[in-house]
C-alpha cells in the first residue's frame, strides 16, 4: 500500500480499523478530537459502529460492554478525561476483557492546557485507578510508529485479555507524517472467545464480573493477574537504542516527542565529538529495566528528559542501581528546542 | 507553638505566588517578544525576507492570473491539506513584494487566522515572521493566542468590507472549518473575492477524483460561498519529489477539469525547485503559479524549526 | 394423569437468594426469569447486574450477565448492544445506581434510544449500603442520612424516574408497576412482556419502573411495608403507562429528508 500522508491522531484511527477494530466509544476532547471525527467518517466504509458518548465515565462502560461481548474496541481521550475512566478501565482489568485506550496527553493538573505534556506517566505506569492492576502502555515517537502500535495494542489487549494503553503527547496526536498501514484484518477472522457474552445457548451461562465476595477467591484473582503480569514483563519490553557506544559521555532517557528532539540534539554533539547515547522506552510499562541497566553501566552521566517535572526519572532510577540520575523537563505545553536540551546535555557532561 | 500566628507558613507563600488568570489579558500584538510563546515559528523568515527575486517572478506570473488579483483569498480545504501553511507563503510574498516600490502590489496585506477547528499548527504561530515580511496578523491575543475556543475577531467583518489592501483568509479544515464563512458570507464583496480549495491528493479523503468533489462541494455548501480556483499542494513532507509535485498538478488539473476551476498555484518546498543544479521542477512546467512554499508548521525536533531561529 | 402447573422459570437458577424476607426483589427477578421464558430469549439475554442489592443478580438468572461499575449500566448496556444487536440485553438497577450516581447514563441512554430494556427497582432507600437517603425517599421519610426524614429545603424533592423519560422526545416505553400488590403482579409482568416485546423488535427503548418495599431498611414488618408502598409511595409513584412508541413525535423536530 501506498503512503499517504497523515496526522497522529487519524492514523491512529486508520490503524485501528486495519486490527480489525469496529467499535468506538469516545467524547470529544483537545487534542484528541481527530480520532473520532476521523471515524465518524470513514466506519460508515467498512461496517464500523461509531458512538459518542455522554461523558468519559459513560465512554469506558460502553468500551467494557462491548468487550465483554469479545469484539474489538477502543476508545480515545486526553488527560482529564484519562482521568474520569479511570474507575471503569479497573473493572476492565478486574474483568479482564481486553480494550485499547488512546491517551493524547495535554498539560498540566487540573483543566490545564491543551498543549503537550507527558505528565500523564505516573497515572499510565502506576495501575491508573483503584485497586492493585497494571495496563500495557506503549508511547510511540511517530506517526507511522503509532499505527503499528495501535495493531499491536489490540494484540496484546487480546494476548492478555487487559487493558492496553497507547500514550501519546499532543504533538504525536497533531503533525503530519507519512505513513504506511498494513492489509486489512478481517473482524470475521478472530477466534471465538470462550469467556465471552453472546447469549447462552447450548451452554453454561458466562458471567463476567469483578465482584468477589470470599477472600480467598479474591486473592487468587489477585494472584492470577500478579502472574499476567509477570508474564507480560517477561515477555513485552519494548524499546530503541541510539548512538549507543561502549563508552558513553551521557546516556539520555526520553520517549515520545522528547526522544525526537534528544536525537536531534544527539546528532549534532556527536559532530562535536561527545557521545551521548539514547533509550527510548516503547513500552513504558512494562519498562525494560535490564536493557537499560546494561546500557548505564556504559555511561558516565545519565539524564531523564521529559515534558513534566520528572516522573519516568523513577524508572530511570530504578535501572540505574543507586547512581545520579540528572533531570531536565519543561510543563505548561512549553516543548524544549534541540538548543535548549543540547546545552543541557553539555552542561552534564562538562560538569 | 500557636500554629495560628505562623502567618508566613509555606502555603501562605506559595498561594501569594499562584499566577493571576487575569495578567495574560492585555494586548500582545504580533512582532513583539510573545514570553512564553514557545511554540512559535521564527524558521525560513530570514530566509523569505532575502528571496526577493523569486517575489518578483511570482509577482509577474500573478498578473497573468486574474483570480488572484482580487483583493480578499481564502484558503480552505480538508484538514491537513496544507491550507495554513499555503495561505501564510502566499501572505508572506505578498507582503514582501508590497515592500518593493512600483511592482503594482498594494498594502496593507492582511492575513485573518480563522482557524477555529485545531488548536495545534495555524497561522497565528507564524506571526513573527509574518510580521517581519509586513503582514498584518489578526489573531486573537494576550492568553487567547493559545486559546481552544472559536474565536471570531470583531474586527474581521470590518476588515473584510474594506477596499484597500490584500486580505488572505486562512479557514480551518473540513467543512466544519469552513462554516465560519457562512457566518460572514453576507458581507464578502462577491466580485473581488476568491476562494480557493487547496488540494493535497496524498491526504485521506480528497486521495481520489469523487473525493476531492465531494469535499469541493462540502465546504461550498458549508460556506454558503463558490470556489474561484484549486491549489496543487500534493506532497509527503520531506519525502516529496519533484514528481511528487508533477503528479499532484496532474491531478488537480483532473479536479479542475470536471469542476471548471482553474487551478491557480501549484506548491513546492524550494528544495524542489530548479536552481541550476538540481534537477527540480521548472517555472514553465505549470500553467499557473508555482509559489515556493516554506514550512513554517514544523514538529519541534526540526533543527530549521522555528525555535532554532 | 399429573399436569405440571407452576414451576421455577428455566431463566431462574435453582437457587436461594440473599433477599430479605418480604423484600420484592425475589418477584420482580421471577417475572423477568417467566418473561424470558415466554418470548423464548434466555438464550441470547444479556444481563446486566448494578451495584445495590441486587449485585448477586447474576447468581439467580439462567442467562449470560454483566456486573457494571455503580450506576453504568446503561453504559455497559449500550456497548453490548451496539456490537451485538442480536442479543437482547437488560440492565436490572437501583433507585441508587439508576437515580443518583447513574442519572446521566439513563437519561443518555434512554435519550439516544438504545434499544435495551431498562428494569428499576425503586423502594425509596438504599438497600445494600444500610439505609441511607436515596433520591426517591419520601419527604419527611427517615434515613440513615436523614435521620429526622428528608428535608425538602436541603435535599429537594424525590426524583419521579418515569416521569423525568418519558419527557424525552426519543421513542421509549416507559411504566410503572408494582409488585407488592398481588392483584397488580399481572400488570406488571405485561409490562415487563411489553418492554422485552419492544426490544426484540428493534424499536425503542424500554423501562419498567417497579415501586418495591424495603422492611429491613424501612423497619417494618413485610406486610406493614407492602402497606406503607400502598398508601405512602402509590399517590407519589403512580402506576400506569407513561410513553410509548407510538407517542406523536413533535412537528418541530420531526427529521426531514437529509441530503446526501
Amino acid at each position: 500500500m501506498a503512503r499517504i500522508l497523515m496526522k497522529g491522531n487519524e492514523a491512529i484511527g486508520e490503524a485501528a480499523i486495519r486490527a480489525g477494530c469496529r467499535f468506538f466509544f469516545g467524547y470529544p476532547i483537545t487534542p484528541q478530537s481527530e480520532v473520532p471525527e476521523y471515524l465518524a467518517k470513514r466506519f460508515p466504509e467498512v461496517g464500523g459502529v461509531f458512538t459518542q458518548a455522554e461523558s468519559e465515565v459513560a465512554a469506558v462502560n460502553m468500551i467494557y460492554g462491548a468487550a465483554c461481548t469479545g469484539t474489538r474496541v477502543f476508545t480515545s481521550s486526553s488527560s482529564p478525561g484519562i482521568s474520569l475512566m479511570s474507575e471503569g478501565v479497573s473493572y476492565i482489568a478486574a474483568t479482564e476483557v481486553a480494550v485499547v485506550i488512546v491517551n493524547i496527553v495535554r498539560c498540566s493538573p487540573g483543566l490545564g492546557g491543551i498543549l503537550p505534556s507527558q505528565g500523564d506517566y505516573w497515572q499510565a505506569t502506576r495501575g491508573m485507578g483503584h485497586g492493585d492492576f497494571r495496563i500495557l502502555v506503549l508511547a510511540p515517537a511517530s506517526v507511522q510508529e503509532a499505527a503499528n502500535l495501535i495493531g499491536l495494542a489490540f494484540d496484546l489487549a487480546d494476548k492478555y485479555t487487559n487493558p492496553v494503553m497507547v500514550i501519546g503527547d499532543g504533538i504525536i496526536g497533531q503533525m503530519m507524517e507519512p505513513v504506511e498501514f498494513p492489509e486489512m484484518t478481517d473482524p470475521k477472522s478472530f477466534k471465538e472467545k470462550p469467556w465471552a457474552l453472546t447469549g447462552a445457548k447450548g451452554r453454561e451461562p458466562n458471567i463476567l464480573t469483578s465482584l468477589f465476595l470470599d477472600p480467598d477467591v479474591l486473592e487468587a484473582m489477585n494472584q492470577r493477574l500478579l502472574k499476567k503480569y509477570r508474564q507480560m514483563e517477561a515477555t513485552e519490553k519494548r524499546w530503541e537504542e541510539y548512538n549507543i557506544s561502549d563508552h558513553m559521555d551521557l546516556l539520555v532517557f526520553a520517549y515520545g516527542t522528547m526522544s525526537r528532539i534528544s536525537k536531534t540534539a544527539i546528532d549534532e554533539l556527536k559532530q562535536e565529538g561527545i557521545k551521548v547515547g539514547l533509550f527510548r522506552p516503547i513500552t513504558l510499562y512494562p519498562y525494560a529495566y535490564e536493557a537499560a541497566s546494561a546500557l548505564i553501566e556504559k555511561a558516565d552521566k545519565l539524564i531523564s528528559v521529559e515534558l513534566s517535572t520528572g516522573q519516568m526519572i523513577d524508572d530511570v532510577r530504578l535501572a540505574s542501581k543507586g547512581r545520579e540520575v540528572a533531570f531536565f523537563g519543561r510543563q505548561g505545553g512549553i516543548v524544549p528546542t534541540p538548543e535548549e536540551v543540547k546545552s543541557e546535555f553539555l552542561k552534564l557532561v562538562k560538569s | 507553638m500557636n500554629l495560628n500566628e505562623d502567618k508566613n507558613s509555606v502555603d501562605d507563600e506559595s498561594r501569594d505566588s499562584r499566577p493571576d488568570p487575569r495578567s495574560n489579558q492585555k494586548e500582545v500584538h504580533p512582532g513583539q517578544p510573545l514570553g512564553v510563546a514557545k511554540y512559535h515559528i521564527y524558521t525560513h523568515a530570514r530566509h523569505a525576507l532575502g528571496g526577493h527575486e523569486s517575489v518578483k517572478a511570482i509577482y509577474q506570473k500573478l498578473e497573468l492570473l486574474g483570480p488572484l488579483q482580487k483583493r480578499i483569498l481564502g484558503f480552505l480545504g480538508n484538514f491537513g491539506s496544507g491550507k495554513t501553511e499555503v495561505a501564510v507563503n502566499f501572505a508572506m510574498q505578498l507582503g514582501l513584494a508590497a515592500n518593493i516600490e512600483n511592482n503594482g502590489v498594494e498594502g496593507p496585506i492582511r492575513i485573518i487566522d480563522l482557524d477555529i477547528i485545531n488548536p495545534y499548527f495555524r497561522s497565528r504561530e507564524a506571526a513573527e515572521p509574518l510580521t517581519e515580511a509586513g503582514v498584518e496578523v489578526v489573531m486573537p491575543t494576550g492568553d487567547k493566542f493559545w486559546a481552544d475556543l472559536p474565536i471570531i475577531l470583531p474586527e474581521v467583518k470590518g476588515l473584510i468590507k474594506r477596499t484597500d489592501g490584500k486580505l488572505i483568509l486562512d479557514v480551518g479544515g473540513d467543512d466544519l472549518g469552513a462554516r465560519v464563512l457562512s457566518h460572514l458570507n453576507q458581507d464578502f464583496p462577491l466580485e473581488n473575492t476568491t476562494l480557493m480549495m487547496v488540494v493535497n491528493a496524498n491526504r485521506p479523503f480528497t486521495s481520489d477524483l469523487a473525493g476531492a468533489r465531494k469535499v469541493l462541494s462540502e465546504l461550498e455548501d458549508a460556506a454558503g460561498l463558490k470556489f474561484g480556483g484549486l491549489v496543487s499542494n500534493t506532497h509527503l513532507m520531506d519525502e516529496t519529489s519533484p514528481d511528487e509535485i508533477r503528479r499532484g498538478y496532474e491531478f488537480t488539473k483532473k479536479v479542475s477539469a470536471e469542476t471548471g476551476l482553474p487551478v491557480l498555484m501549484v506548491t513546492a518546498e524550494p528544495r524542489l525547485i530548479d536552481n541550476g543544479t538540481n534537477s527540480g521542477i521548472r517555472t514553465e512546467e505549470f500553467d499557473c503559479l508555482l509559489l515556493p512554499l516554506y514550512r513554517f508548521m514544523l514538529p519541534p525536533w526540526r533543527r530549521d524549526s522555528i525555535r532554532s531561529g | 394423569m399429573v399436569n405440571t402447573i407452576f414451576s421455577r422459570p428455566e431463566a431462574h437458577r435453582d437457587i436461594f437468594t440473599h433477599y430479605c424476607p418480604g423484600c420484592t426483589h425475589g418477584i420482580t427477578h421471577r417475572l423477568v426469569a417467566e418473561v424470558l421464558d415466554e418470548l423464548k430469549i434466555r438464550e441470547r439475554a444479556v444481563g446486566i447486574a448494578p451495584v445495590g442489592c441486587a449485585v448477586l443478580a447474576y447468581n439467580y438468572f439462567y442467562c449470560d450477565f454483566a456486573e457494571a461499575a455503580h450506576g453504568r449500566a446503561p453504559a455497559m448496556a449500550t456497548g453490548i448492544k451496539r456490537a451485538r444487536p442480536d442479543l437482547i440485553v437488560f440492565t436490572y438497577q437501583g433507585d441508587g445506581d439508576l437515580a443518583s450516581i447513574g442519572m446521566g447514563e439513563i437519561i443518555h441512554a434512554a435519550n439516544r434510544g438504545e434499544k435495551i430494556t431498562v428494569i428499576f427497582i425503586n423502594n425509596a432507600i438504599y438497600g445494600m449500603t444500610g439505609g441511607q437517603m436515596a433520591p426517591t425517599t419520601m419527604p419527611n421519610q427517615r434515613a440513615t442520612t436523614c435521620p429526622f426524614g428528608r428535608d425538602v429545603n436541603v435535599a429537594g424533592y424525590p426524583i419521579r424516574v418515569a416521569e423525568l423519560l418519558s419527557n424525552l422526545v426519543t421513542p421509549s416505553y416507559v411504566a410503572r408497576v408494582t409488585a407488592s400488590i398481588p392483584s397488580q403482579i399481572p400488570n406488571a409482568k405485561r409490562a415487563l412482556r411489553k418492554a422485552f416485546q419492544y426490544q426484540i423488535e428493534g424499536r425503542c427503548f424500554s423501562l419498567v419502573e417497579f415501586v418495591s418495599t424495603c422492611p429491613t431498611n424501612w423497619g417494618m414488618s413485610p406486610i406493614k411495608a407492602c402497606g406503607w408502598a400502598q398508601s405512602d409511595m402509590l399517590p407519589f409513584y403512580k402506576l400506569g403507562v407513561y410513553k410509548t412508541p407510538d407517542d406523536p413525535i413533535p412537528d418541530a423536530v420531526r427529521p426531514r429528508e437529509v441530503k446526501k
